[in-house]
């Protein structure tokens, strides 16, 4: 099974950053087999990043959800696929910038 | 989250214009309540980690970047300015700030979490980030920086002398290390590959390059992107008041919006621009310059430490806010 980057905040500044350079093969091709781009947000039109198969972009996570640590976990297992391959967590999601 | 400044002048806050260098009022802009910041970023990662750990039995590194706050960079008063180049075995900054500041919780949970565990992680400082960012940032100098310099080419046309809009005593005094989003996507990603010398939750700066920058070095290259000149500011006051020039100019700006076809809602609202820029043009005007010895020497080991200078970071984002079509 290949690697599978989750990037949290995926249309932050860093998380977009991360999520374009894995896109760009960064640091090679086959480095990752698949990357999650999560946001809170809605993720715009205007994302820019390269079209890839490897891409699966969910937005709507919110991780403070009323719902608890198992509504959480209920809505990721059912909305990300390959979840149970996630490999690499890069969490660049905060509430505000610093 | 509320922010309020503490000053030394008997004026009370409400009264005082934040863009006006001349309140003789040293102000700090910070949140409020630093626990319920701490509270609140805690519980995102948590609950984000404890999430994966629950659906994925393959979880081998978690980056965390977090930044200079660590160093006390935020805190005029109480940041040691004999301490620079800034490294990583610097000790943690002295209470009441050290329970503030929300990257040492977030590390020491991390800490506590991975123990034991299949999984490693470590964290990144970079200092002033430079990037596109495609929804509306608050906190952007990147996007701040490129709506006013398109409408400052926009009024005053082609090859115009744009004044810094920050103070002298920063355009003298204030020393930094960008740090592009590519660069701290680059190093983050090296890392995460590489979690036998990157793990074990060390903490590494990253920016562009070990040689810092100053606005005399910057300004005039992000000018010249839109074609202007950049020159200094007055030697008194602000050649330019951000949220000023932005009410002053808003018709221009939306006609500009609407000739280029671009994306809206950057401009309309002026806590933006005095939230997320004023800090850096006029408050922290001191040398905080980072020590890249760590990163560089890591990134190395089993790949080519990588470097840019102002324009790769300033231009290269410049482009990605043109392609989005936020600038023309």
């Amino acid at each position: 099974m290949g690697n599978h980057a989750l990037v949290f905040g995926a249309t932050g500044i860093q998380g977009w950053a991360i999520v374009n350079q894995l896109l760009n093969d960064y640091r090679t091709a086959d480095a990752f087999e698949h990357v999650t781009a999560l946001s809170n947000r809605p993720v715009p039109d205007n994302i820019i990043w390269p079209t890839s198969t490897k891409l699966q972009v969910v937005s709507g996570i919110d991780l403070l959800t009323e719902d608890g640590q198992e509504g959480l976990q209920n809505k990721v297992k059912a909305e990300i696929a390959n979840i149970d391959s996630v490999s690499h967590v890069f969490f660049t999601g905060k509430t505000c910038c610093d | 989250m509320i922010r309020f400044l503490t000053c030394s002048s008997p004026v009370r806050p409400a009264a005082i214009d934040l863009w006006d260098p001349f309140s003789r009022c040293t102000a700090y802009i910070f949140n409020a309540d630093p626990d319920e910041e701490t509270d609140i970023n805690m519980k995102l990662l948590q609950r984000a980690i404890l999430t994966v750990q629950a659906l994925s039995k393959s979880l081998k590194f978690v980056l965390l970047p977090t930044g200079t706050k660590s160093y006390g960079v935020h805190l005029p008063h109480v940041f040691d300015r004999q301490s620079i180049p800034l490294s990583e075995d610097l000790p943690r900054i002295p209470e009441p700030y050290r329970s503030q500041n929300f990257y040492y919780h977030l590390c020491d949970w991390l800490e506590k979490e991975s123990s034991g565990k299949d999984w490693t992680w470590c964290e990144i400082r970079p200092d002033i980030v430079v990037g596109f960012m495609p929804n509306n940032n608050f906190y952007g100098i990147t996007q701040v920086m490129a709506t006013f310099l398109a409408l400052y080419k926009e009024v005053h046309g082609e090859a115009a002398e744009c004044p810094f809009p920050g103070n002298d005593s920063t355009w003298q005094n204030q020393v930094n290390n960008d740090s592009s989003q590519d660069i701290i996507a680059r190093f983050a990603i090296y890392c995460a590959l590489n979690p036998d010398i990157c793990g074990q939750g060390q903490g590494f700066n990253i920016a562009d390059n070990s040689e810092p920058s100053n606005w005399q070095i910057k300004w005039p290259v992000l000018c010249e992107y839109f074609g202007l000149k950049g020159v200094p500011p007055p030697k008194d006051g602000l050649g330019v008041k951000l949220p000023q020039f932005f009410k002053d100019h808003l018709d221009r700006y939306k006609d500009m919006e609407k000739r280029h076809n671009l994306v809206s809602g950057r401009v309309d609202n002026e806590r933006t621009l005095v939230e997320g820029s004023q800090m850096l043009l006029q408050f922290l005007d001191y040398d905080r310059r980072l020590d890249l010895t760590k990163c560089h020497k890591v990134w190395n080991n089993r790949g080519r430490a990588e470097e840019a200078n102002s324009q790769t970071a300033w231009w290269t984002a410049f482009d990605r806010f043109r392609k989005a079509k936020i600038i023309p």
